[in-house]
């Protein structure tokens, strides 16, 4: 699709919004807080789409989305998903696969941001770890470690007979920055 | 858990999750607006600084007076000239930390990015993260750039729902974050620069007192 006018702007985000506000929990964790960085990459993408065209406006929102992700060291992780609501409230059955998905929820909100961005470009977007490289500015090696710990750590908080709050207590938060982290 | 475990779990996670596109069309149209305004801020405080306008250094979350400002501008700088260094940041130095917070923040540095990852020339991201995990007690970011003021980093960054104040009379935005109502400022002291500051809950009323004691050599 080829970005041109408001009307193709309001056309796109009918048609990706709730795709994109998935990738955007994702990437999150947090109800509220997805809809603040999905809201916040498409005003930027409106910005340019109103004065040039974008070739690909939905890999550019998701770019956009990973980019303010990763600088998220301002929001605290844990806490949101602990007081987070609506999902809870959306998944309050106590069965098996419900307790694994709000544990992967949890379990990445204690990842660095950078390593949670990498999993979810990587292994729900499938990007490449080429073009996961290219959209984080990183090089591929470092795509490579972030996967690599990201589900390692993911692996070892949600290992079954845990629980998975006491698994998270134990996790220690890693600093966001850099590639090299 | 691997690529493939995942991602079925991703899937399950998210896939009874939907939005209102209007209602997210109506959200994003209100930010441009406030974009829009903030840049024509932008503009009027530029053309302060080209005629020398010196502003009382003082930060304010809440409006004060003028001579208000003038009084406690005196006395901060004052105070804030003759501290000692508790920690510093990229050249940044803060002479008050909140008790429990270690003086040795982890340091990592990183190209600045745009929105898209394309490294913005000659621009650097410092930051400071003053807690025991990650940046849970208080994080410091120093953003330097040729050129760069606030207007501009709220261009590459987010920052939530954010109300503008001053900061040592620059233009400045106070954001609070709705989870944890945690606090920050973020604001440009001088061109080129950019300090982002936040703390969580447990030190937010000592914000602005960390903020009054950053010394910019």
């Amino acid at each position: 699709m080829k970005a041109t006018g408001r009307v193709d702007f309001e056309e796109f985000v009918r048609g990706e919004a709730s795709a994109l506000f998935r990738s955007a929990f994702l990437l999150v964790g947090d109800r509220s807080e997805a809809d603040d960085l999905l809201q916040e990459a498409l005003e930027r993408t409106y910005r340019r789409w109103a004065r040039i065209s974008i070739d690909n406006p939905s890999a550019y929102v998701r770019r956009a989305m990973a980019n303010l992700a990763v600088n998220r060291w301002r929001r605290r992780g844990p806490l949101t998903v602990l007081l987070s609501r609506d999902h809870d409230t959306a998944i309050a059955d106590e069965t098996d696969s419900v307790h694994r998905r709000t544990a992967l929820t949890q379990a990445l909100s204690r990842l660095s941001p950078r390593q949670r961005v990498v999993l979810v470009l990587r292994y729900w977007e499938d990007l490449t770890e080429q073009d996961t490289a290219r959209t984080l500015g990183c090089s591929v090696g470092s795509v490579k470690r972030h996967a690599a710990r990201g589900l390692e750590r993911l692996r070892q908080m949600m290992a079954p007979g845990d629980h998975p709050q006491s698994a998270l207590t134990a996790a220690t938060s890693s600093t966001p920055g850099g590639c090299n982290g | 858990m691997d690529e493939t475990a995942f991602k079925t779990t991703a899937a399950g996670t998210v896939d009874r999750l939907s939005v209102e596109a209007d209602a997210v069309l109506v959200g994003v149209y209100r930010r441009h607006r406030r974009h829009q305004r903030r840049r024509l801020v932008g503009v009027g405080a530029g053309a302060f600084a080209m005629i020398g306008l010196a502003v009382a250094a003082v930060t304010t979350v809440s409006p004060l007076h003028t001579d208000q400002e003038a009084a406690l501008s005196a006395y901060t700088v004052s105070v804030t000239e003759q501290a000692p260094t508790a920690a510093v940041v990229d050249g940044v130095e803060l002479t008050y930390l909140p008790a429990g917070l270690p003086a040795e923040p982890s340091i990592e540095t990183s190209a600045y990015l745009d929105t898209q990852g394309q490294p913005i020339e000659g621009g650097t991201t410092t930051l400071g993260c003053f807690s025991d995990a990650g940046c849970d007690g208080m994080g410091m970011s120093i953003t330097r750039a040729p050129g760069l003021d606030l207007a501009g980093y709220l261009e590459t960054n987010w920052v939530g729902d954010s109300t503008e104040t001053t900061v040592d009379g620059h233009p400045a935005v106070a954001t609070g974050i709705r989870s944890d109502e945690a606090s920050g400022l973020v604001w440009s002291p001088r061109e080129g620069i950019v300090i982002e500051l936040h703390v969580n809950t447990s030190w937010a009323p000592e914000l602005r007192r960390v903020v009054d004691g950053i010394r910019i050599p």
